[in-house]
């Protein structure tokens, strides 16, 4: 495929005759497949599904929408209270008091509860967004006098019982600790800290230390103030109808006390004044998650069509910008896409990917430039129009189920848009123009101050985004972190100027048996040790040359040749300007021939090296140590795990020897070594655990 | 999968695709009107060439799906090759003799429509669900690349590169996703009697990258043909149009020959298994056990499923009342069943709070199934499981997608669609003694893979050579 900008070639005639098979049909062509897609059929025309609007006199509004495809129904009663009212060194409080809110009413057990709706087959939930504060519940029509029933009960007279708090608290606590290992949820914490800043409502998320001081008091006291049918709004949607909804609504809802919940104040978001990087330290990972945006208009603002236009035409998509550029031309991630957010009083643009480690900063670098060409370049007509037909031309697959339905009415009210805004939305959206999109983009888009984050292994990463811009590095927890406490996580702890030249010979047991033997010679050429070995036995023979450099202990090169059962394999490896380049010949089942040139780690060896490594890192009882080990079969490194266990007496040919026992694995086998307590801690024996193979020291010189 | 837009798996949602079996008997013209709630009226006839076709018309749909399974899945790879069905799914897009790489997509999406694919162990569908004007374009493309398939070993380079980014995000570089791999294939699966089932749908980085070009256009030769393939359209058209489509757009494609049999005996004799696995990127430890289970056509199927819900689905199911409330061992606790069209599993998933074993939720989850088998489950129990099943069949049809999807399903799975009408009868009659054997007979610990999971630096995984 050629790598340029070219979307769809050129199209011949030849559509007439197609239309003529099409619309009156029967005869079928005498040859196969056209050369081009037919036309459209006819179009069916389809407008926004009717719904209707009602209210009690305490103040609660009522959508309730018919739609009779499937005989379910589903009512959603929303709040406008989410984690903006959460106060300061509280954050958590909305949603905890969502978790809790179905778990015991006055006259209910949260058993009680989940046994009634799940008896059947429904479900009851709440949950806090950042803006409001939903109870949903949906199952059968059959069952909508139920569900109402449960509903009232949870938002009227919800008892927050302290086990339960208890409870919710130890599950919150395990979650976050559970989002810390995702890497997605991490990178959009981390971005709206970035774009909010600490002392916003909307910036800070829970942590172990807010969630901790929540109380059950504080969760009655929030259900009291801001749970109130005043500013509340309930839709209704399915195999149901109004005047149903109205009776079912005024007997559960009807006598809730009238009583307005506090407005909510939200104050200016800070100013960005720089592009800068904030790296998250993600030790081991193997990709890296970006995420690139800054602060939008809110939904209401007049150019809100066209900054939809536009984000489409940026990674809305499949067949936007962002995916096939990153995804389709590069082959650099598994999807790139940007997202336009539509909130209460404002809205984001956000551009993100997921990435290998080594294309990151190109990834940065292209994001950027793709920001910064929509505001610099016209968008061609041709991008436009897509844009425009896929968001007009979608339609008729947002409405598709009544859950969809209600969910669009519901954004809409709540977002304070008119009932004209949802119905037009089509048309409004086929009226833009190109240039229209590029106003846009110059008037809201802004380079020079967005905020990049990027979630991944910091010590490859920083040396590779300190060429892009600015950073800023931070850990998972969203503290900062020095640079010294990265480098020193990642480099290995070993230590060259503990090692003299020496030769080893060690015996191969196999069943007890003699099975050949294995010998080591090291020796140092100037600024580099050369390591040699030999391993002559019926089981396998190997012959490999390894060179390390003084005293760092980085990875030079490998030359290895083995040989075992009828599988051969032969690997020429050097690393040269941060990058691995070499050959190797591998079994036909592990690829055959490869060709290695890939970005890779000052931190990673190569096989062999690890035990000159682990001779000369201080080993203490209990310790863990963790070699990223560059493995011939898969092409990658691969993280070896070890763990001094304890002390233990060795007696072998060549003599007998104080040893820490240290336990680790070569692929899915376990490994026990024994290594010398005197250092260098050169192996003494090695056994494979489930296997009759052990490596005992002969002779040491 | 293809599946772009589908965020990673978590803690609590296991990203596979539940499928399982027998093979779909040559069908005829039938018509059904169905009967039965929750039935999906449908017509099904076969092409010429073998193409079988389901129509399920519907004039109150807003939209069309039009939707293609083909009969391959991961299970028809060979040793060496693991993760060559699921790159050739992603080179389906690549474009044919009429259509550019990635223009499927562009013009379906251009047209306001969506679409995806994904693979199974069992089968790959393709699907699209489009504005009603546009169903010819979709039957159009589907022809087109059934036919005209072109693929050239760049495009196919850059497509490994891109699976092996999925493979990355999905398991590598997430929580679990390296359990996951070991619970649902390696682990509970003989390598050596069943090879199909047990390596992984997505592959490994060297099986990948080992992939050839010609083998590629030996697999679409192979696999797909008009008979090994069947078209669903469902929702907003009109069936006498579509039909005519139909045999103007895939008539002509040549029958090609029936594919090979795929080989599964006794998967499971090698059990018990236990397994331990350090995942750097798990914050905390967890527990999944999988046993050997029944193919999806299977009459123990509906104990089986009953079993699974009452063990672990919902606030009321017996492991979230024990080890997430009573204990508060788990931050979740879960089991479902992953039937194939061979023998499939029955899995149980828990993740320990902070500060609790692995071992212990073993335990615990023990206890339950023991309970279970010993001393049966209450009538309320079984209301619920049935009515639970009942609900999420009824609810997954609201789509035009849903209902191809389903009809789909049937056919692949039971041989027909018609067997979409009766199948909520058969978890309707599972009687208490039903499940418990079934948690005697099938979730002893002589037929289970145990993998536990702790946290820290990486060891490897199971291989998919």
């Amino acid at each position: 495929m050629d790598n340029g900008t070219k979307v769809v070639r050129p199209r011949g005639p030849g559509i007439p005759l197609l239309l003529s098979g099409l619309i009156f049909g029967g005869a079928v062509p005498l040859h196969g497949q056209t050369t081009e897609p037919p036309p459209p059929l006819p179009e069916r025309p389809l407008e926004f599904p009717s719904f209707q609007e009602s209210s009690l006199e305490n103040g609660l509004e009522i959508i309730v929408l018919e739609h009779r495809n499937q005989p379910v129904a589903s009512a959603r009663l929303y709040f406008p209270a989410g984690s903006i009212r959460d106060p300061a060194g509280k954050e958590g409080l909305a949603s905890m008091a969502a978790s809790v809110l179905t778990q015991g009413t006055e006259s209910r057990t949260a058993q009680e509860i989940s046994e009634a709706i799940e008896g059947v087959g429904g479900s009851l939930s709440a949950s806090a967004g950042r803006d409001f504060f939903t109870v949903s519940v949906s199952g059968l029509a059959e069952h909508l006098h139920l569900g109402m029933d449960l509903l009232s009960d949870v938002v009227r007279n919800p008892t927050f019982p302290e086990e339960e708090v208890e409870l919710e608290r130890v599950r919150t606590l395990s979650s976050l600790r559970a989002q810390q290992g995702q890497p997605t949820q991490i990178v959009v914490r981390h971005f709206f800290r970035t774009i909010y800043g600490e002392d916003h409502p909307y910036g800070p998320s829970p942590e172990p230390a807010t969630v901790e001081a929540i109380t059950r008091d504080d969760l009655a006291d929030f259900h009291a103030a801001h749970l109130r049918p005043q500013g509340a709004l309930l839709v209704v949607a399915g195999d149901v109808d109004l005047q149903e909804v109205e009776e079912l609504a005024r007997s559960h809802l009807g006598d809730w006390a009238a009583e307005s919940p506090p407005e909510a104040e939200v104050p200016a978001p800070p100013e960005r004044r720089d592009t800068r990087i904030s790296l998250v330290h993600r030790p081991a990972s193997v990709q890296a998650t970006i995420a690139v945006g800054h602060l939008s208009p809110g939904p209401e603002h007049p150019d809100f069509f066209a900054l939809e236009v536009m984000n489409r035409v940026l990674g809305g998509g499949t067949d936007s910008r962002l995916f096939r550029i990153l995804r389709e031309e590069r082959g650099w991630t598994y999807g790139s896409y940007s997202q336009l957010a539509r909130r209460v009083h404002d809205g984001f643009l956000l551009a993100s990917a997921e990435v290998r480690t080594e294309v990151t900063d190109s990834t940065v670098v292209e994001l950027l430039g793709q920001l910064r060409r929509l505001r610099d370049e016209p968008v061609p007509d041709e991008e436009v129009e897509a844009a425009i037909s896929y968001l007009a031309g979608s339609f008729p697959l947002s409405i598709e189920t009544a859950s969809q339905i209600a969910g669009q009415i519901a954004e809409n009210r709540l977002l304070g848009l008119s009932r004209e805004r949802l119905l037009e939305y089509p048309a409004r959206i086929r009226e833009v123009t190109p240039e229209e999109v590029r106003r846009v983009a110059r008037e809201h888009l802004d380079p020079d101050r967005l905020a990049v984050v990027v979630v991944g292994d910091a010590t490859e990463l920083l040396p590779l985004l300190e060429e892009v811009g600015p950073v800023d590095l931070f850990d998972v927890e969203g503290s900062p972190l020095a640079r010294q406490d990265l480098e020193g996580s990642g480099t290995h702890g070993g230590d060259a100027s503990l090692l003299a030249p020496m030769t080893r010979t060690y015996d191969v047991i196999f069943q007890g048996d003699d099975a050949g033997s294995l010998t080591y010679t090291l020796d140092r050429d100037g600024d580099v040790w050369v390591s040699r070995s030999e391993m002559d036995s019926p089981m396998m023979s190997q012959e490999q040359e390894l060179r390390f450099s003084h005293p760092e202990m980085e990875a030079v090169s490998l030359i290895q040749e083995s040989r075992q059962g009828g599988m051969e394999v032969r690997a020429e490896l050097r690393i040269q300007d941060g990058r691995l380049v070499g050959e190797a010949e591998l079994p036909p089942q592990a690829g055959g021939s490869q060709s290695f040139d890939q970005a890779i780690s000052s931190e990673v060896i190569f096989p062999g090296m690890d035990e000159y490594v682990l001779a000369t890192t201080e080993l203490t009882e209990g310790a863990e140590i963790s070699l990223l080990v560059f493995d011939l079969m898969s092409g990658e490194p691969t993280s070896i795990p070890f763990q001094v266990v304890g002390e233990e007496t060795v007696t072998v040919e060549a003599g007998t020897f104080e040893t820490f026992r240290v336990e680790g694995s070569q692929g899915p086998t376990p490994l026990v070594l024994n290594l010398r307590q005197e250092a260098p801690h050169l192996l003494v024996r090695q056994e494979y655990v489930g296997a009759p193979l052990q490596v005992e020291l002969r002779s040491l010189r | 999968m293809l599946a772009s837009r589908i965020r990673l798996a978590t803690a609590a949602m296991i990203l596979f695709t539940l499928t399982g079996v027998p093979a779909p008997s040559p069908a005829q013209t039938s018509e059904s009107a169905g009967g039965g709630e929750g039935s999906i009226p449908f017509e099904m006839y076969e092409l010429e060439n073998g193409l079988r076709v389901i129509l399920a018309p519907d004039p109150v749909s807003t939209a069309v799906a039009v939707n293609l399974w083909y009969d391959v899945g991961s299970r028809h790879e060979r040793p060496g090759r693991s993760g060559f069905a699921h790159l050739f799914e992603h080179l389906m897009f690549e474009g044919s003799e009429n259509v550019e790489p990635g223009e499927h997509m562009l013009r379906i999406e251009r047209a306001g429509g969506s679409l995806n694919a994904s693979i199974t162990e069992d089968r790959t569908n393709y699907f699209q669900t489009l504005p009603a004007e546009r169903v010819n374009l979709a039957l159009w493309l589907e022809a087109e690349r059934l036919q005209n398939l072109q693929v050239t070993e760049e495009n196919m380079r850059r497509e490994v590169e891109v699976v092996k980014e999925e493979r990355r995000q999905r398991y590598d570089n997430n929580p679990y996703g390296t359990t996951q791999l070991q619970a649902f294939y390696y682990a509970p699966y003989d390598s050596a009697s069943c090879f199909a089932y047990a390596h992984s749908v997505i592959g490994s980085m060297e099986d990948l990258d080992a992939a050839e070009l010609h083998e590629v256009l030996e697999f679409h030769e192979t696999y797909y043909t008009p008979g090994n393939a069947t078209l669903t359209v469902a929702g907003a058209f009109d069936p006498g149009q579509v039909r005519e489509l139909i045999q103007e757009y895939f008539g002509p494609i040549p029958a090609g020959e029936p594919p090979p049999p795929v080989e599964c005996t006794d998967p499971f004799s090698h059990l018990p298994v236990e397994e331990e696995i350090h995942d750097p990127n798990a914050t905390l430890p967890a527990t999944m056990v999988s046993y050997g289970a029944v193919p999806a056509d299977h009459p123990d199927r509906y104990a089986l499923t009953v079993l699974s819900s009452i063990l672990g689905t919902g606030e009321t199911s017996r492991f979230h009342q024990r080890l997430v409330r009573e204990e508060q061992a788990a931050l979740d606790a879960l089991s479902f069943t992953s039937f194939r069209r061979g023998p499939g599993l029955l899995v149980l998933f828990a993740v320990a709070n902070q500060g609790v074993e692995p071992e212990r939720l073993l335990e615990l989850m023990d206890e339950e199934v023991a309970r279970i088998a010993e001393e049966g489950v209450t009538q309320e129990e079984l209301e619920r499981a049935r009515n639970r099943q009942r609900a999420s069949e009824i609810l997954g049809r609201q789509t035009v997608m849903g209902r191809a999807e389903a009809l789909q399903w049937y056919n692949h799975f039971h041989g027909t669609p018609e067997a979409l009408a009766g199948d909520l009868d058969g978890y309707l009659e599972v009687t208490e003694e039903a499940v418990m054997e079934a948690a005697a007979r099938y979730l002893s610990p002589e037929n289970r893979a145990v993998i536990i999971t702790r946290t820290g630096p990486a060891t490897q995984e199971g291989n998919d050579g």
